[in-house]
């Protein structure tokens, strides 16, 4: 008994997969039929076109063999068509079967009662194939658009763990959902959102844990569309997983807030240490020398006050540059210098880094490569005169001898190269040079907070350009920086075409040049 | 007699720092502390020259020029912190002669001091003869012609009126409006890259290195200035 049970569940669970297979592939096949609109009369024409072969090839005694052949054509359009056509088909086979195949010839009547076996097993056998393929199609189209759900979800989860920022974050939710489930897509907090009278709109918290960020809801076009719980249920599996990424998103931010913080902190501590440290030194040295000068400067000798009073100026010009980087420092990073770029000649620029270094660049030999035509280029002049100052600074402090600076136009940037045969830079210290409060480890006894480099990658990366340095052979440091040369080239024609060749004869304006 | 200084300045160490600098060279000295208080003494003392602080605490530095260049031409240098470089333009196309950026060194000080005084007793910027030298430069402005030592220069116009007006205000500041309006006219004084280009070309004409200039120097984000003729 159980066994029979068994092979029936068994055949029966094959013919079901027998079927479904069956079906996938007309389904996919009725993808590419014509149109729906013919299912009918392509029912009875296939039924015509049976009963006419089986009219040809058969003799008329063979009722078996005919029967068959119907059975056969009402199958493959209940197969094909479903449940209407292939019962139009079952009762156009029964009617051509009994008309032209049961005596009496050529009409309906019906001489024999066996016959009606046959019509009514036509009859069941359209309704069984039609009624299982409607079966069949509609598991298969289910399975379908799940599986369509589940790659919209999972492409709105992977779009969305890459974007960044709530905002963004936002967008493409609303994006996908949009096309997902054909509805308006609102986020919002429950209180905010207008309300709508009709209840055919969806409303979902998004929720990840106890952490609640809102309510997400959908307004679909077609009211009846959240009426399939499947449908609500994958709403509300977006729902969940978007609030989850949300959640996850906002941990990140706040990750980086401390990250952030602690490494502030970590600067103000370095600042204060060694602001404590370099500014106390000369002070001390001013400090010492003016109270001697005070108290005893008539014991003191000519040379002794003279020597006390140089180091006072020395002393209080290296406050006075401390000073002034800790202030560019400061202003720079809170954005309070903006960058006024204007048209400059390239060798003006560096000329007037010169001409400011000039008392403190005795220790440097300098060689200037510049172009020899008058290139223009787009920067913040005194800012990047401070770059220059500041590496050539630190080449006097580093490395005195021989440095070479170079400025040339290149593929729409300029490039600036100083260039030392000092030590170099340790290896591996190439970035680290630029952080603020860093100096090579070579040279720690060197006076200042390290605020120079740092201040030159500020005002290059202000002007949206990169700094670097790297080793040369067979000794010294190459710090070079590019920026973009700037766009709207100014218009010298016009300017050229005022310039006549010499004249000889003074002409009025050279008569009122002064103010 | 040495001249009168009014120093208008409202910290006092830096009043005590330049009534012992001053006094060291014989200068005769006023001071005041706040811009109200200046501009009366300037019109009581009749002043030589004016050191005036671009930051005082009632009226700015600017204002007091601007109200002191409505009855007089005395020569007025301002002193100013750095990155205050605006306030250096403005103050400048006001009328001042010079500025100075804290902190100094008093000789650079006296040298200012000096030229500003020299053009003022000159009667403001008169030239007094046809000739102009600045070191191994000379403008004839008669013929004009230029001459680097022995060596005849051949310049453009433009070039040589622009030169012309530097060598006129030798020792002093002209920012970058009054040197395009002065050469290419009123029209053109936001055209500040007619004047980078001229002064390129006259670098490579008359300097000997052109990126490191003797006497055509840059004041970064101001202006320009032909070193003044003069040994300190």
């Amino acid at each position: 008994m159980r066994t029979a049970k068994e092979i029936i569940k068994t055949s029966r669970r094959s013919l079901r997969t027998l079927l479904q297979a069956l079906a996938n592939r007309v389904i996919s096949l009725g993808q590419t039929w014509p149109g729906g609109r013919f299912r009918y009369p392509l029912a009875v024409l296939a039924v015509a076109l049976v009963g006419s072969a089986a009219g040809a090839f058969f003799d008329k005694r063979q009722l078996a063999d005919v029967a068959m052949l119907h059975l056969l054509a009402i199958g493959i359009v209940a197969l094909r068509f479903g449940l209407g056509p292939s019962v139009l088909a079952a009762a156009a086979a029964v009617a051509s079967f009994d008309f032209f195949f049961i005596p009496p010839y050529l009409t309906f009547e019906v001489a024999d009662f066996s016959h009606l076996v046959t019509f009514v097993v036509m009859f069941l056998v359209a309704l069984v194939i039609s009624g299982l393929m409607q079966l069949v199609r509609s598991q298969a189209e289910a399975s379908a658009e799940r599986e369509r759900r589940t790659a919209a979800l999972n492409s709105l989860l992977q779009e969305l763990s890459q974007a960044e920022g709530l905002e963004k974050m936002l967008e493409v939710a609303t994006r996908h959902l949009e096309k997902t489930f054909a509805s308006k897509v609102e986020f919002g907090v429950a209180p905010e959102l207008p309300g709508y009278p009709e209840a055919r709109a969806l409303c979902l918290p998004l929720r990840s844990g106890k952490r609640a960020f809102g309510v997400l809801r959908l307004d679909p076009e077609d009211p009846a569309h959240f009426e399939d719980p499947e449908r609500r249920q994958l709403a509300a599996t977006f729902a969940a997983q978007i609030a989850v990424l949300f959640e996850k998103a906002e941990l990140a931010s706040e990750t980086e807030r401390v990250r952030l913080e602690v490494k502030s902190e970590q600067h103000r501590s370095a600042l204060l240490s060694s602001v404590s440290h370099d500014l106390r030194t000369p002070l001390a040295v001013i400090q010492g020398a003016a109270s001697a000068l005070v108290e005893q400067g008539s014991e003191l000798g000519e040379a002794a006050s003279v020597e006390l009073l140089s180091s006072i100026a020395n002393e209080a010009e290296r406050l006075n540059r401390l000073i002034g980087n800790l202030l560019d420092m400061t202003r720079l990073e809170s954005g309070a210098v903006p960058v006024k770029r204007e048209w400059l000649a390239l060798e003006e620029v560096v000329g007037a880094a010169l001409t400011r270094m000039e008392s403190r660049l005795s220790a440097l030999d300098i060689r200037v490569d510049l172009p020899s035509d008058t290139t223009l280029v787009a920067l913040d002049g005194v800012l990047i005169e401070q770059v220059l100052i500041n590496l050539l600074e630190n080449a006097a402090k580093y490395a005195p001898g021989v440095v070479e600076i170079k400025a040339r136009v290149l593929n729409g940037q300029v490039e600036f190269v100083v260039r030392d045969h000092g030590p170099g830079v340790t290896p591996g210290q190439e970035q680290l040079i630029f952080e603020k409060f860093r100096r090579s480890s070579a040279r720690v006894g060197a006076a200042g907070f390290g605020l120079g480099l740092s201040i030159c990658r500020a005002i290059v990366l202000a002007h949206g350009g990169q700094i670097g340095v790297e080793n040369c052979a067979p000794s010294g440091a190459s710090f070079r920086f590019v920026l973009p040369i700037g766009t709207d080239k100014p218009e010298l024609g016009a300017l050229e075409a005022v310039e006549e060749p010499l004249p000889s004869a003074p002409p009025a304006r050279s008569e009122g040049a002064h103010s | 007699m040495m001249p009168q200084v009014l120093v208008v300045e409202d910290e006092a160490p830096m009043r005590r720092l330049l009534r012992a600098a001053l006094s060291s060279k014989g200068y005769r000295f006023a001071e005041a502390s706040t811009g109200g208080e200046g501009l009366s003494m300037a019109a009581a003392q009749k002043p030589d020259l004016c050191l005036l602080d671009l930051g005082l605490p009632d009226l700015d530095g600017i204002e007091v020029t601007r109200r002191l260049r409505e009855w007089t031409q005395t020569p007025i240098i301002v002193l100013s912190a750095r990155g205050q470089e605006q306030d250096k333009i403005d103050a400048l196309d006001a009328g001042a002669d010079d500025y100075l950026t804290k902190p100094f060194g008093t000789g650079e000080l006296f040298a200012r001091m000096r030229v500003a005084l020299r053009r003022a007793a000159r009667g403001g910027q008169e030239v007094t003869g046809p000739v102009l030298a600045v070191g191994e430069i000379r403008v004839d402005l008669d013929k004009r012609s230029v001459f680097v030592g022995e060596r005849e220069v051949h310049l453009t116009p433009i070039e040589y009126n622009l030169l012309a007006v530097l060598m006129k205000n030798a020792g002093k500041v002209l920012t970058h409006r009054q040197l395009l309006k002065e050469v290419w006219g009123a029209a053109h004084v936001n055209n500040t890259q007619y004047l980078r280009v001229y002064m390129v070309q006259l670098r490579h004409k008359l300097e000997q290195d052109a990126a490191r200039p003797r006497y055509l120097m840059t004041e970064s984000g101001v202006g320009y200035r032909m070193r003044a003729d003069e040994p300190i």
